[in-house]
């Protein structure tokens, strides 16, 4: 591979994992905006978002990554909260 | 020269930061976490949450100590480095970390359930050793980390 190539792979590479942060950001920022209307809907529930959307929910982590694994979603490339009220001071 | 990395601030919650953590030596690609930065922890660790997503192995790993984390005890245990990929602007930068990881000690249901609720940590140890300063601006709903060159 000529050393153009090989840079050219870096860039495409770079913002690749620029464009996940981003959309992790996005997502983040979302959660925080509609924070109320998901209690609402998800309280006390594990939720995966994804493009501002929850495409997933389960009472539980181990059934959350299952559901996302016959959806066949990779977990590591969505948002994934825990929905509750109940404020924890760290 | 200073460069910031903007963090996602909401009034009533921590500052959070959204990075990727890649694994050379454990095969893990870079992959979503996400981060409270609290000033208030000695150490930076993966959430149970976020070990259990990365498929960390913890198996013969060198459990380091008891800690105390949301109302639960964790054993703190040794992983290796991970390359940490945060935004500057719109441009990538990764910090090498060695990075621990919690398992809680309790293993009831319930207690599971409320452990894996809580999040990844990027404490003082990490601030301090990537020369990383911390800058809030509640009123505006504003934070970031700050870097200098």
């Amino acid at each position: 591979m000529s050393k153009k190539q090989n840079n050219m792979e870096v860039m495409e590479t770079e913002a690749q994992y620029a464009k996940l942060i981003l959309r992790g950001q996005d997502d983040i920022e979302w959660y925080n905006n509609n924070f109320n209307e998901l209690v609402r809907k998800f309280n006390e529930q594990f939720i995966a978002i994804e493009h501002h959307e929850v495409i997933e929910m389960g009472p539980n982590l181990d059934i959350l990554l299952k559901k996302l694994k016959e959806k066949g979603i990779n977990p590591v490339e969505t948002l994934i909260k825990f929905v509750s009220t109940a404020k924890v001071i760290l | 020269m200073k460069e910031r990395i903007n963090l996602q601030f909401k009034q009533g919650q921590p500052p959070q930061l959204v990075a990727l953590a890649r694994s050379e030596k454990l095969r893990i690609a870079p992959s979503m976490v996400w981060f409270v930065i609290d000033t208030g922890s000695p150490m930076t660790f993966f959430s149970q949450a976020e070990t259990k997503i990365l498929k960390i192995p913890l198996e013969g790993r060198r459990e380091k100590e008891v800690i105390q984390f949301g109302g639960f005890n964790f054993k703190s245990i040794e992983t290796e480095d991970f390359n940490i990929y945060m935004l500057i602007d719109k441009n990538n930068f990764n910090i090498t970390h060695k990075m621990d990881a919690i398992k809680v000690t309790r293993m009831s249901e319930d207690a599971r359930i409320k452990a894996e609720s809580l999040p990844s940590i990027m404490g003082m140890d990490f601030l301090k050793k990537h020369n990383l300063s911390l800058h809030i601006y509640p009123a505006e709903e504003l934070a970031c980390l700050q870097r200098e060159d």
